[in-house]
């Protein structure tokens, strides 16, 4: 099912790793489960909360971050088995490609240590731990007001309609009350350039930004709660809607995160059009993005320009699914409906049209003396990048190659012929053109597939779920799965029991490239802050879930 | 010239005591004047939208003003900056605890007579995520269903409410008349 010819290399030094990590803590790692074929080591660490250990606890993380270069802090999420509670931390060692999920038993202790002084996207991870599931965090800084869905009772003797009042929020106090050139702005979380992804305020003088507090939550909807509660099927109807840029990579991520449970292959015509179907959404995701950043920043012909294209993508979705959001087009072993007649070569048609008119936009726009003086602001160096746990484009903005194509290719991306375009400074200049290269390597790998399309079916209808539920469900293991969405890797975290879920946890990319803001916008102008806001990518409804 | 002068005020007097005639005369049923119905009725050309919410409908909406077929109908912008220059209110995605202030903040700026728009199913009813419904904050005047909406039903919607802004039928006016009336007597 997966190809992984290019992880030879890499296998011996992650070997090498994985002794070393089992010399030093012995027992305490219990199982090395390789998954995917891949480079991926699962490892259980049962430990014990009390607070005397806290000391220890810290000094664990201290030596994976400092003697086995584990320099990103993926993500933390927190599992609930009966009264127990787990917490499990993702790791990787980026230099040969090495993941490990630490898993963390926690008793009901007054609070958790924090890692902020570890990694600094421990920060974002410790408040959402906080914020959705009212854990305490040493160390850690909390948020305004909780994202809790109270239920409301809705009664049908009350009247419904009329406008109810409900508790205002308060700007912070300024620290220095005789400081008084400092004031607190508030920015969003409804007006434009936000649309409702978070809440921004600033602490600034007419010159400069000198502090920034973050508010998410405004679109939560309690997604990973809700999905334990759901049978499995309904799974994927719901990851559709998880995010609002597309919806290719979430439903694809959970059919593939099945298939790995169930031990499904998928057959080789329908490898080819996931991968044709995951570039064209990359292709409409960096195209919405471009075109928001040029609308905003005043460029309204380019912008005009870039919405025809996104309607080409759309006609394209159109023909083969039916809709042009919200498809229901995957399935278990995959995909739902065959091409049809002559799609191919209108696919072809348009990625031409579309790689024709970005050219021309592109020209209009990079060399612009007043582009390049909007966006040459908030520079972001690379070791800064990776301890904010970035991903995707805004990570190979800052100069960073690391690409989940081409370090754990699946499907045929082995095969295929594509570059990964790299930024230098991290500025929005950077994160703007590393995206429109991304565009003309998705047409240049589109081309290629739809070129060499395999002949056969598109899915396996003698696929029986109940029977593969049966068999499956003897173990009950953590499965972890991810992705190179839009705009960085997307996972989810998973644990099934019968034909329902115990744990799930979505990894998004933009949450974490939310918590890089306050950092990225320090010393700079509050105009210049609005325009990195977008030039982050950041979708509300991916991240709030 | 004062002659002329005088014939010109008695003139415009004339005409406003005219005017009060008709004025008289074209009361329709439900006690609107008819300069009221002029007003209503320009207003109803070109709508000032503001749109809140995040999410897929939101991208159907943004798709109004692009290059499409369905978008000949409308020429309206849906990206106004400024709340208070604006009387309709069209809301969509998901709606939480935590957004509800700030939409009913956003509400209170907006001009009268406020119209609102609820987009897809979640803002209507909450729906799969089972959230809040816009209507438990503000009175609705037009539901456009749809997990996102077509363009047409996008369309159709924005054509009923046209209608309802020339006829100024605005829910929120009628349930404010409603609670300023005093309260029927039980007839005997």
């Amino acid at each position: 099912m997966n190809n992984i010819n290019g992880l030879n290399t890499q296998s011996n030094q992650s070997n090498l790793l994985r002794d070393a990590l089992y010399r030093r803590f012995g027992t305490e790692f219990k199982s090395s489960h390789i998954d995917r074929g891949a480079i991926e080591w699962r490892s259980t660490l049962f430990y014990p909360w009390k607070d005397n250990l806290k000391d220890e606890f810290e000094s664990f993380f201290n030596e994976l971050k400092i003697d086995f270069n584990f320099h990103m802090l993926v993500d933390i999420s927190l599992e609930k088995k009966g009264h127990e509670k787990i917490l499990h931390y993702g790791l990787i060692n980026l230099e040969n490609y090495f993941r490990l999920l630490v898993s963390v038993k926690i008793n009901d202790g007054p609070f958790i240590p924090g890692l902020k002084h570890l990694w600094k996207s421990a920060e974002g991870l410790e408040k959402e731990l906080e914020e959705r599931h009212g854990l305490r965090v040493s160390n850690g800084s909390p948020s305004q007001q909780r994202s809790l869905l109270k239920k409301i009772k809705k009664e049908k003797s009350e009247k419904r309609e009329g406008i109810r009042k409900l508790p205002e929020y308060q700007l912070p106090i300024t620290p220095n009350q005789h400081d008084l050139q400092k004031k607190w702005y508030q920015a969003g979380p409804i007006s434009q350039p936000l649309k409702g992804r978070a809440r921004l305020d600033f602490l600034a003088d007419t010159e400069k930004v000198y502090d920034c507090q973050i508010e998410t939550g405004f679109c939560h909807r309690g997604f990973e709660k809700m999905m334990l509660n759901k049978p499995i099927s309904e799974v994927s109807f719901f990851m559709e809607r998880l995010c609002t840029r597309d919806s290719v990579f979430a439903p694809l991520i959970w059919n593939e995160a099945l298939e790995q449970r169930l031990q499904v292959s998928v057959t080789e015509k329908a490898q080819a059009i996931r991968m044709v179907w995951m570039e064209m959404a990359r292709i409409e995701g960096h195209l919405s993005y471009l075109q928001e950043l040029t609308g905003e920043l005043g460029f309204l012909i380019e912008s005009s320009a870039l919405t025809e294209l996104i309607e080409q993508v759309y006609h394209l979705y159109n023909l083969h699914s039916g809709k042009n959001q919200n498809f229901s087009i995957f399935t278990v072993g995959g995909m739902k409906k065959d091409l049809p007649m002559g799609w191919a070569t209108e696919c072809l048609e348009v990625v031409k049209y579309i790689y024709k008119e970005l050219e021309s936009i592109q020209s209009k726009v990079i060399r612009n003396k007043s582009w390049m003086i909007l966006t040459a602001a908030n520079p972001m160096s690379a070791t800064s990048a990776l301890e904010f746990g970035l991903t995707g484009p805004n990570l190979r903005a800052c100069g960073v190659n690391y690409d989940l194509r081409k370090r754990r290719p699946r499907y045929y991306y082995s095969d295929v012929d594509f570059q990964v375009p790299l930024g230098i400074d991290g500025t929005t200049y950077d994160r703007f053109l590393v995206r429109v290269e991304e565009i003309k390597q998705s047409i240049k790998i589109i081309n290629q597939v739809l070129d060499h399309l395999p002949a056969g079916k598109v899915n396996d209808p003698d696929i029986d779920m109940e029977e593969l539920f049966k068999k499956a469900s003897d173990t009950e293991p953590l499965t972890y799965n991810m992705i190179e969405s839009t705009e960085g890797e997307l996972g989810i975290l998973m644990r099934t029991k019968g034909k329902g879920l115990s744990h799930f946890h979505i990894r998004s990319p933009s949450y974490v490239h939310l918590h890089c803001f306050s950092n990225l916008v320090k010393g700079d102008s509050v105009a210049n802050a609005l325009s990195a806001f977008l030039s982050l990518g950041i979708d509300a409804w991916e991240m709030d879930r | 010239m004062s002659k002329s002068s005088k014939k010109s005020n008695s003139s415009s007097m004339e005409k406003n005591e005219d005017l009060s005639q008709l004025e008289g005369i074209a009361q329709v049923a439900n006690g609107r004047s008819l300069f009221s119905k002029i007003k209503s009725w320009s207003r109803s050309q070109l709508l000032a939208p503001f749109t809140v919410g995040a999410g897929c409908c939101a991208r159907e909406i943004m798709r109004l003003e692009g290059p499409n077929p369905q978008s000949h109908f409308i020429r309206e912008r849906f990206n106004h900056e400024r709340v208070e220059y604006c009387d309709i209110l069209i809301v969509s995605g998901v709606i939480n605890e935590k957004l509800s202030p700030y939409i009913l903040r956003v509400y209170e700026k907006m001009m009268e007579p406020k119209y609102c728009v609820a987009v897809g199913t979640c803002s209507a009813t909450g729906a799969i995520f089972d959230t809040m419904a816009i209507d438990e904050l503000i009175p609705v005047d037009v539901y456009i269903p749809g997990c996102p909406p077509s363009m047409d039903a996008l369309v159709g919607g924005i054509e009923i409410l046209r209608s309802k802004v020339a006829k100024g039928e605005s829910r929120a006016e009628l349930l404010k008349l409603q609670a300023n009336q005093p309260p029927e007597e039980a007839s005997l």
